[in-house]
Order: structure tokens, then sequence, then C-alpha cells
């Protein structure tokens, strides 16, 4: 056992080293007489407990203790001292001393006992607080699994339920596309109500066959063609689609992309339907326009965090190399209650006109599926940044 | 010649067709009507459904085309069912092309007239 020994007094330091030695050959003692040397020592080396005279030049052993606990270390502590105050006593166990022992006739037998006590206790408390804290992984990490499984179940649902209204909606939505079609080539009308009215009868056709597309999508959750891709051309790509809209809708486009060329395995017109729909998203959150940022970078994964560590179910590992897009925009943001919602299928902040609700459910499933991640953060009024992290293809 | 189970699709499809373009439809809304019009009336193109009751549109393709007489005629499946499966089987039992339904007239009038063409250069 090791055992670092603060104390001033060159007899008690040859006394205490006797007593440990007699009671056991176990004991190794470091020993200093300065508490400016002992606290090097403590952050240098590594001891099993600290004896420390209670009255030291210029300190004492409260000293020792706040400074010890600023540092972090919570090592046991066992002050020896001459004074048998119990009110002394009181206020260092209260600071977090182990023990207090007078250096009385006793003092052999009690120190012996104080520090094996300390730290038979000390390593307890750790146990149970690593045992506390693996406890505390286990929930966590079966709670994000339980989430997993119950996101998975609802996908599956809307993949089974899509599957099957598909046929039934589409039969019908075919029936009125050929019906408004024949309508229009018959009436050849230049009424403006009649042609507005067909235009819109067309338009509910093929926003509910997107609808049926959207959600059929969770269920073809395998078929991805991946491809070796340059994730900047990605984000142009997608940026192209939608140009026209920011421009019209007096947003300014702000690009920050990487310039190593880094490149993605990836089914790229998933990737960009995720872009675009993050994009539209973002155009959607700015009716009087705006600033929007585009960013691209590469970093190799450092910090865990939800979806990125070293279990199994972890998408990506830490240490590997990633590729983060983040569409930052200055719109109308997502409040604290719904922003944990957004992914969700079929929560939308849009109204009844604005969206299906899809979006970026649909987007995260893509995500996922590349064993990608995608987050958001927001303050309402300020803005929303989506971030999508994918692993970085080799080179 | 379309054979559809659908009442309405079929009609609306026939009315179009026959307005937009240089085409005379005949219907069949069941699969064995289908196979025996198909049959007698040897149409230039065929317009297929895929679920259908009794015969689906995949046996009725099978057939015709394993039939020397009615292998030539195109045929172009329009079906709701979307499923990838479905069109690689369709593909397999040599359909020449498969559309997903809801499709516009005039899509579906341009897929035709390319079909035939091709159909034409290849005689």
């Amino acid at each position: 056992m090791k055992i670092l020994l603060i104390e001033d007094n060159p007899d008690y330091v040859e006394i205490t080293k006797r007593v440990l030695k007699k009671e056991n050959t176990d004991y190794q003692v470091d020993s200093t007489e300065h508490p400016e040397e002992g606290m090097n020592k403590l952050l240098k080396g590594s001891y099993d407990a600290i004896v420390c005279d209670y009255r030291l030049p210029g300190w004492t052993a409260f000293d020792i203790l706040r400074q010890m606990r600023e540092n972090g270390n919570d090592m046991p502590l066992v002050v020896i001292t001459a004074l048998g105050s119990e009110k002394a006593a009181v206020g260092l166990m209260k600071e977090g001393a182990s023990d207090y022992v007078v250096k009385d006739e006793s003092y052999e037998y009690t120190l012996d006992m104080a520090i094996k006590r300390s730290v038979a206790y000390h390593r307890e408390k750790k146990e149970k607080e690593s045992l506390e804290e693996a406890i505390r992984k286990a929930y966590i990490e079966l709670q994000e699994t339980q989430n997993q499984l119950i996101q998975a179940e609802k996908l599956n649902a809307i993949g089974q339920l899509a599957s099957g209204v598909a046929h039934e909606v589409r039969n019908p939505l075919g029936i009125i596309l050929q019906g408004v079609d024949y309508l229009e080539a018959k009436l050849a009308s230049k009424d403006k109500d009649i042609v507005e009215t067909l235009a819109i009868l067309k338009d509910g056709v093929k926003r509910a066959d997107n609808i049926i597309d959207n959600l059929l999508n969770f269920s073809r959750a395998a078929a991805l063609d991946l491809q070796l891709e340059d994730a900047n051309s990605i984000l142009e790509n997608s940026l192209q689609l939608v140009k026209n809209r920011c421009k019209f809708e007096n947003i300014e486009i702000v690009k920050e992309l990487m310039t190593d060329g880094a490149k993605i395995l990836v089914d790229k017109n998933k990737i960009e339907q995720v872009c675009v729909n993050i994009l539209l998203n973002a155009i959607q959150a700015m009716p009087e326009g705006g600033r929007l940022i585009i960013r691209s970078y590469s970093r190799r994964l450092e910090r865990a965090r939800n979806g990125v560590g070293r279990r199994q179910g972890d998408y990506l590992k830490i240490g590997e190399k990633a590729v983060t897009f983040e569409f930052e925009d200055t719109g109308v943001g997502v409040s604290d209650d719904n922003i944990n919602k957004i992914f969700d299928p079929f929560f939308t902040t849009k109204g009844p006109d604005g969206g299906t609700g899809l979006g970026l459910s649909v987007s995260r499933n893509i995500i996922h599926m590349h064993k990608g991640l995608i987050y958001a953060e927001s303050r309402l009024g300020k803005g929303t940044k989506i971030t999508v992290i994918l692993k970085m293809a080799a080179r | 010649m379309i054979i559809d189970d659908e009442v309405d699709f079929p009609k609306l499809v026939k009315r179009n067709l026959e307005l937009i373009g240089d085409f005379t439809v005949t219907i069949a809304n069941d699969g064995k009507q289908g196979l025996d019009l198909t049959r007698s009336l040897k149409p230039d193109l065929v317009l297929l459904d895929i679920m259908m009751p009794r015969i689906d549109g995949f046996k009725i393709l099978e057939r015709l085309k394993g039939d020397a007489d009615t292998a030539p005629i195109p045929v172009i499946v329009v079906t709701a069912r979307g499923d990838e499966a479905s069109r690689a089987r369709a593909m397999q039992l040599q359909c020449q092309a498969y559309i997903n339904k809801p499709v516009g007239a005039v899509d579906l009038k341009v897929k035709i007239e390319d079909i035939l063409q091709k159909s034409d250069m290849e005689d």
C-alpha cells in the first residue's frame, strides 16, 4: 500500500514510518515536510492514501483537502494531530477527511486501523460508483435500444400499411388523372377558372402520389445503390435544384465547403433527396427571406455522443473519419417542445397546406440506412441547423 | 387492347388515346376475355394490368409471350403495384415496358408510340 506522508516534524516522520513498518510490511511510505511538495507529489504519483499533519508551515489539513478536491483528487486522507480537538475533527470529517488520529499513546494502533479502514472504504466507494456508472450506461443503452425498436416498429408498420394502401389509392388516382387529362383535351377551354381547376386537380393527384412514394420509401429500406461519390458534388447538385427558388424567396446562399475532396460511399440519389428535403424545409422556414448557410467538412470523430461510440449499435465509431453536412437557416425556428418530434412520421409545423410531415422522417430513414446520423438544433425565432454525418470513404 | 379489371380506368384511357392519338382501343375487363380477344384481334399493342382476379397480369403475360401467335405483340404493364419485385418479374416475362399508375394521358401516349416504333423497327 503506497502512502504519502506530509509531516513537518522529523521525529514524527520517523515514528510514523516505524509504526507503519511494524504494522504492515506492505506499506511503502513516501514523505515530505513541505505541503507544496506534497501537492506536487500527489499530482505526479499514485498513492492509496495520504497521512497528513493537521498543522503544517503556512498550511493546515483543511488547505490540503481543499486543494486536493480542486484538483479532482478524492484519495482518502487521514489527519494526524497532537491536538485532540473534537471540533477540529468534526470540521475535517465534514470537509471530506477520511479519519482523524491523535498522536497519543495509542497512535501506533489507531493510525494503522484508520488507514486500513479509510482505504477499504474508499475502494468500496469507488466500486459502488463504477457499478452505478455501469448501471447508468446500461440503462441509457437500453433506453436507446428501446427507442430504436419503437422507431423500427413504427417504420415497419408504416411500410406494410404503405404497400397495401399504395395499390388501393393509386388505382383511383390513375382514374382521376386520366379523367382530368381527358377533360383538358376535350374542353380545350380558354376559361381561366376551368384551366386553373384542372391544374389544381392534377397537382392534387401528384401530391397524393408523392405521399405514397414517400411512404413506400420506408419499406424499400434495403435497396441502396452505393457508389463512391464526391461529398461536395452531392451538395452542389442539391443546391442547383433549389437555387432559383432561393433567389425568388430572397434567400442568400452562403457556401462554406471543404476543399479536401472527401468522398463518401452512398446512394447519391437518396442522399440528394435528403439534402433537397432539408433545403426546402429551410426555404419554407424563411418566408421573409434570410440566409442559408451550407457547410461541409471532414474530421475524425473524437467524442462519444448518441450514435457515435464504441458500442455495437453505434452507427459511427470513435476514431473514424466522417463527413459532416450542415444546413443552417435564419428562419422561424422550432420550439424546444417540437424539436425532438421533427423526425417523427407525419409531424409537421407547416400547417395543413405546408407539408406531409414525411420529408424529415424519410430523410432520417435514408441517413440511418447509410449508418449515418442526422440531428437538429433550433431556436425559436432565430433559425434551425440540421447536421448530417456520414462515414468518410477510404481514399 | 387494354386488359384491366377496373371499369373506369380503361374507359378513360380509351377516350384519351382515341382523342389525342391515332388509336382504336378495345377493352377487356378480365384476364380470360383479354387473352381471347388478344388472340382473335391481334392488336398492335396490349396495356396490361397486374392485379386481377382469377388470371392475373403475370399469367396473361406468360401465356401471350409463350404463344408464337401473340409473342410479337408488345405489352406495356400499367399497374398500381410499384414494387421492384413486380417490375422485375414483369420484365423477366418479357413485357416491353412497366408503368406505374397514376399515369397521365400524354405520357402514356408517348410511351405507346415509342414502343410501337421500336417494334416496327424490329420487324
